[in-house]
Formats: C-alpha cells, sequence, structure tokens
C-alpha cells in the first residue's frame, strides 16, 4: 500500500513539475522521502528541482526551533534565525510572514502605544563591555529620556521595524529600559 | 495675555517674557532655554522644527534647512546668495520675484515661511509655560538687517499667527537687558555678540530712550558652529590616525561627533580638562571602534584661536567706523552663548581695556530685553524704553551714479521729507527713481530697494523741471517713496518691499500649512 502511495506521489509530482508546479512538485517528492528516506527517485527528482537534498533535512531540523521559538514567544530570536535562510519554499516564505507579523505586533503594543519614552541603563563606561553595532550605538546616543520611540524614528531616519528591532535587542542586552 | 519677546537667531532661537514683574527666559517642557533655528520635512512627510530637526540634520541633510536667517530679504542673485548656495547641502532657487527660496522636495519654501515654523515651535513653548494662547510679540533683527530683511521678518511673524508689537536690533535689546534705559548722560556702549553662527559688534549711543547705533559690522560666517567643527576636525583625525576610519563618509557617527564636539566646548568654559566617550562609534568592518579622548582648555584655545582674534579685528575698524576713541566706550556687553567661553572673555577685556559688564545670561540677554519692551509697551506704562529711527539711510540714485541720503539712518520715525531734483537731458520726460538703501556714497553699492517710473514729464530745457520726491517711513518702518511733476501735477509711487512680501495666494497657503503644523505639535505635546 505504501508502495502505491509513494509511485502515486512520484507520479503526481512529475504532473505538477510538467505543468510548471515546482513548488508543489518539491511538496510531493518530500513527502515520499518521509515516507521512504532513502527513495533515489524522489532524491532524484529534487536534484531536478534544483533541491540540495542534505541541506532539505538540516533545514527541516531549524524549521522546528523556529516553530518552538514562536511558541515559547521569543519572536525576536524566530527572526534572527529565519532571516539568515533562504526562503525557497512557499511554507519558509509563510512562516518568515508570520514571524515578521507577530514581531511587528509586539512592537506595536511594546513601542508604538502611546508616548513610550526609552531611558539608558548603563553608563558609556559600561556600554563598551556590550556587542553593538554602530547603528544601535547611535540610537542609543540618542536617547536622553525626552524623546518618544516616534521622536527616534523621526530623528534616525530608520523605519518603525529596523527602529523597533534595535530597541528590542537594546533591551535584552540592559541597556535601555522602557 | 502674555507678551512675549524673541530672539530669532542664526543657530538658536530664544523665547522670554516678564513674569511677575522680572523678565525671564522660558524654558520648554524638555528643559531647554534655546530651541535651534531648524526646521525640517523627514523622508516621511513628517515636519520638525527646534531640537529634533536638528538632530537629524546630518542624515537628512537636503530636508534640514538651517541658517535660514541668512537668506532672508536676500535677493537669489546677491553675492551672499551666491556664497551660500555653495556653502549650504539644501537647495536654495529663486522665486518669482527673484528673491532667494529653499526648496524640499516640491515645494519652495520663502525664508519667512521657514522661520514662521520656527516661531510656531517658540510660541508653542510659550503657550505651554501659561496654559493660555500667546499673541503680542517683539522679534528682534540685527542692526545690519535693510527695509527687505526686516519686511521678511516681519511677515514670518504674522504667518506664525503672532501679532508683532514691533521689530528692534540685537544691540539695542542686549542694552535693554543689561539695564541701559534712559540715562542724563550719553553712554556709548560696546555690544560684542558671538552667537551659534554670527558675529556683530554694534556701537551703540545710549541717551534719552535713542538707541543709536554709530556703527555695526561683524562675520556672518562666524560663530560657535566654527568652533565646534574645530574639535571635530581634532577628533576626526585621531580616529583616523588610531583605526584608519574615516568619519567623514559615515553620517551617523558624524552627528555622534557633532553632538560630542559641541558637549564638550561648553564644558571646558567651566572645567580645564573633558572626556570624550563614544562606544561603537563606527566598525571598520571586522571589529567595531570606539572614541576616548581627553581634551584640554588649552587645546581647544590653541585651535580656535584664530577665530577669537579675527573678532578683535573686526571690533578695531568698527571704532574706527563709528568715528570714536576706544576709551570713549563706556561698557562692554557680551551677546551669545560662545562669549561664556574663557578666552573670548579674556581678549575681550584686554582689547576694550575694560571687564565686560556681568548680570545677565550672555545667551538670554537679545530676548530678555526684547520682553522687556514688550512689557512696556503693552502696559503703555508712559515709560518710553525705546524711540524708534530708522536704521539705515535711505536715498535714491542721481546722475552720475551718487547715492543722495534723503533720511540719515537713525533718523526718528515716523518722518515724511521732501527733495526736489531736476532732469539731466533736455526734452526728458521721464525719470527713472531707483530707491537705495545703504551708507556708501556709489548707490550700486547700496540695498535697491526698488524703482519706479515717473513718465509725462513737462517737456524743458535740462535742470529746469521740478520733481519732488517725497520718502516717508512710518511707524511700522515701512518706506514709501513718491515722486510729482510739480507744474504738471503728475505723480507716482511706490512701497518699496512690496516684492520681498508672499503674493496672497502663497501666503494663505503658508498660513494653513502652519496652522496645521501649529496642532500636529498640541498633539505632539
Amino acid at each position: 500500500m505504501v508502495t502505491e502511495k509513494i509511485k502515486s506521489l512520484l507520479q503526481e509530482g512529475l504532473d505538477l513539475y510538467g505543468y510548471g508546479k515546482i513548488e508543489e512538485a518539491i511538496e510531493k517528492w518530500k513527502e515520499v522521502l518521509e515516507l521512504d528516506p532513502g527513495n533515489l527517485l524522489a532524491m532524484d527528482y529534487l536534484h531536478s528541482a534544483g533541491i540540495d537534498v542534505d541541506k532539505l533535512f538540516e533545514k527541516e531540523e531549524k524549521k522546528e526551533d523556529i516553530e518552538n521559538l514562536l511558541k515559547k514567544g521569543r519572536t525576536l530570536e524566530a527572526y534572527e534565525m529565519i532571516i539568515r535562510e533562504e526562503r525557497n519554499s512557499l511554507y519558509k516564505m509563510c512562516l518568515f510572514e508570520l514571524v515578521r507579523y507577530r514581531l511587528d505586533k509586539e512592537f506595536r503594543e511594546r513601542y508604538l502605544k502611546g508616548k513610550v519614552v526609552p531611558q539608558k541603563v548603563v553608563s558609556e563606561r559600561e556600554l563598551i563591555r556590550k556587542a553593538l553595532t554602530p547603528a544601535d550605538a547611535f540610537i542609543v546616543s540618542q536617547i536622553d529620556g525626552k524623546l518618544t520611540v516616534e521622536d527616534l524614528i523621526d530623528i534616525t531616519d530608520m523605519n518603525e521595524f529596523e527602529l523597533c528591532m534595535s530597541l528590542l535587542r537594546l533591551e535584552r542586552e540592559g541597556i535601555i529600559k522602557v | 495675555m502674555a507678551t512675549i519677546g524673541i530672539d530669532l537667531g542664526t543657530t538658536n532661537s530664544v523665547v522670554a517674557s516678564v513674569v511677575g514683574g522680572t523678565p525671564v527666559v522660558i524654558k520648554s517642557k524638555e528643559g531647554y532655554n534655546l530651541t535651534p533655528s531648524v526646521f525640517a520635512i523627514t523622508s516621511k512627510g513628517r515636519k520638525l522644527a527646534g531640537h529634533l530637526a536638528k538632530r537629524q540634520a546630518i542624515l537628512n541633510p537636503e530636508r534640514t534647512i538651517w541658517g535660514i536667517k541668512r537668506l532672508m530679504g536676500k535677493r537669489f542673485d546677491s553675492p551672499e546668495c551666491k556664497l551660500l548656495r555653495e556653502k549650504y547641502p539644501y537647495k536654495i532657487v529663486p522665486d518669482e520675484n527673484g528673491f532667494a527660496a529653499v526648496q524640499i522636495g516640491d515645494r519652495i519654501y520663502s525664508p519667512q515661511e521657514i522661520s514662521a515654523f520656527i516661531l510656531v515651535e517658540l510660541k508653542r513653548v510659550a503657550e505651554e509655560y501659561f496654559g493660555e494662547e500667546v499673541k503680542k510679540a517683539i522679534v528682534t533683527v540685527p542692526a545690519h538687517f535693510n527695509d527687505n530683511q526686516r519686511q521678511a521678518t516681519k511677515e514670518a511673524a504674522q504667518l506664525a499667527g503672532l501679532e508683532l508689537l514691533k521689530i528692534i536690533n540685537e544691540p539695542t535689546a542686549s542694552a535693554l537687558a543689561y539695564g541701559f534705559r534712559w540715562a542724563k548722560e550719553k553712554k556709548i556702549v560696546a555690544v560684542y555678540d558671538l552667537g551659534g553662527g554670527t558675529f556683530d559688534i554694534s556701537i551703540l549711543q545710549i541717551g534719552e530712550g535713542i538707541y543709536e547705533v554709530l556703527a555695526t559690522s561683524g562675520d556672518t560666517f562666524l560663530g560657535g558652529d566654527d568652533f565646534d567643527a574645530r574639535i571635530v576636525d581634532l577628533l576626526a583625525e585621531h580616529l583616523r590616525k588610531e583605526t584608519g576610519v574615516d568619519i567623514y563618509s559615515d553620517p551617523m557617527g558624524l552627528q555622534r561627533l557633532k553632538d560630542a564636539a559641541e558637549k564638550a566646548k561648553i564644558e571646558l568654559s567651566t572645567r580645564e580638562e573633558t572626556v570624550v566617550n563614544l562606544p561603537f562609534i563606527s566598525s571598520t568592518g571586522k571589529e567595531p571602534v570606539h572614541l576616548i579622548r581627553s581634551i584640554k582648555r588649552a587645546e581647544l584655545e590653541a585651535i580656535t584661536y584664530d577665530l577669537v582674534e579675527k573678532t578683535i579685528g573686526i571690533c578695531y575698524k568698527t571704532i574706527q567706523d563709528a568715528g570714536i576713541n576706544i576709551d570713549d566706550i563706556t561698557d562692554v556687553l557680551l551677546v551669545g552663548g560662545m562669549t561664556r567661553m574663557p578666552l573670548i572673555r579674556r581678549k575681550v577685556e584686554q582689547f576694550f581695556g575694560k571687564p565686560p559688564v556681568r548680570g545677565v545670561h550672555p545667551e538670554e540677554a537679545v530676548a530678555i530685553g526684547a520682553a522687556i519692551e514688550a512689557d512696556a509697551l503693552e502696559k503703555r506704562s508712559g515709560e518710553v524704553l525705546l524711540i524708534d529711527v530708522t536704521p539705515i539711510s535711505l536715498g535714491i540714485a542721481v546722475k552720475g551714479g551718487v547715492f543722495h541720503k534723503i533720511i540719515e539712518r537713525n533718523t526718528k520715525i515716523p518722518v515724511k521729507k521732501v527733495e526736489k531734483f531736476t532732469t539731466s537731458r533736455d526734452n526728458q520726460d521721464k525719470v527713472i527713481i531707483m530707491v537705495f538703501q545703504g551708507e556708501s556714497s556709489r548707490a550700486e553699492q547700496n540695498e535697491l530697494l526698488g524703482e519706479f517710473i515717473l513718465s509725462g514729464i513737462r517737456p524743458a530745457p535740462a535742470g529746469v523741471p521740478e520733481i519732488e520726491v517725497e520718502f516717508e517711513v512710518d511707524h511700522n518702518g515701512v518706506v514709501n517713496v513718491s515722486a510729482r511733476d510739480v507744474v504738471t501735477g503728475v505723480a507716482q509711487s511706490i512701497s518699496v518691499h512690496q516684492h520681498v512680501s508672499l503674493d496672497e495666494k502663497r501666503r494663505k497657503f503658508a498660513e494653513e500649512e502652519l496652522k496645521e503644523f501649529e496642532i500636529s505639535l498640541k498633539e505632539r505635546w
């Protein structure tokens, strides 16, 4: 029965591939590998479709990590992981959009609702021991306990998402609080 | 309702008022005494004025307007405007009347519109303090401002929704702040004004309410910003030597450096040494770059000595222009935040041979003086503090390009004066009346305020027709010139600053835009 299923999936993949529906074809052949991990035909077809089968299994593990991070509410880490990956499947593209949506929602709640004023909690001397980018350090230099997040968006010329990303990183590092 | 005095500076502006009988500078809610004279429109279309606009200036150079005072009432083809087009990173363009304007995106703004945004920000500061609407104000201008420049400043105040009581000269306002009012004996006062962007030295003769400007001079490109720039260069060179990083190509790093340089300069006025500490200011690509460097006061003085010497040179020349000896000067007043620098105080005392008068914060003096005069005017206390005078001589060009003065500077206003002229050629049937303002004997070296043609002159040999030219300056300093053929009665006239003002359509548009900006400020704060 499994053999029949595998045969059917392989053929369906070929038919979809023939119609130019590459992503769907890939999903069919991946399903074959889940049923029969060493299936040579499926691996051959995936290779023809430009998929590195070895990496496929590695990334499958990381996909779970991202999902777990999301479940645990560690949205920033999930985002930092997913932006380093290629979004070469429909699933990954959807996952990326989901992570970004959740992060965006978190930013709106945390930084963009009302007048939120970040405060520095470390001195210039302590800052050297942290790990910052020049852009993050620039944002820290503008935080004076009077400017709101909206003001920071205006004076840094960053978009809302980029600035809030920096603020969240700076909070995580214990450099600022809101 | 409260009245306010506004020092509308090139780099920073200040608003003050008399509260409970004492003139005070009004701090903003954020705690600032000074408001940067900067206006910007972000890439997202948001309008900013003051501190927020200044903070993003380096990151948004083409859409941030600073130093707009240097363009007020200036013609696009003037030599000063040509110099500014080379210096300023934003676009300067001519308006339809040939006056200088600035362009942000597709929108063209006159200098008075930009100044109006800054005045709206200052108005907000005052209204938040008083908890009610503020309308009546005095705004100050440099003593050397001509009629076009003064008219542009008046228009800026009107666009901002202020009811302008008067325009007064900055050195005059400073003298008021330092307590120089009615004096039985005439005093000769030197006002040394070193601000953020410009240097002005004025010699005033003060007596019985009249503040005569005997001479005024300066450098419109010498101020605190130049001192900051020397510190930036010092630190940038240090960074380059230590790490190879060129901070000038890094806008975020450069903005931090500039802010730190200004802070260090201010600290060194009260301390012998300061440390500039800027972690993660840049990156080599492989690792982060930190800047930690101490600066001693002696080092700052060494790298800026020539700037201070330049101001003393200008003082020397101005005293000569005033036709007085340095010993005739009874008092020296310091104005502008830069005069807190110990080197400047030493050099000024050394040059004038007497210590400057103390008792007023130098960066607040002009606004305080304006507030004192505004309060006196509003209360109509009978105590007339200032008698208005024309700041600069007015006249016309006559044969040979000579400038013939009709109203001398420092004449009390309102004033009306008539002089008779004639034709220079036989059967000349028209004359061109060109109205100038200035002190040079050559007309073309003065500022052309306007011109008109009187036609229909009775044909006659040269020198026979009688043409009466009347100059009138009203109590607001508005200049009207008319000419009349005495025999035929044919006449023509001109209100000389018409062209610097916005036309009806532009004015209405500007007022709406400023109203929206005012509302956005109230919502924000």
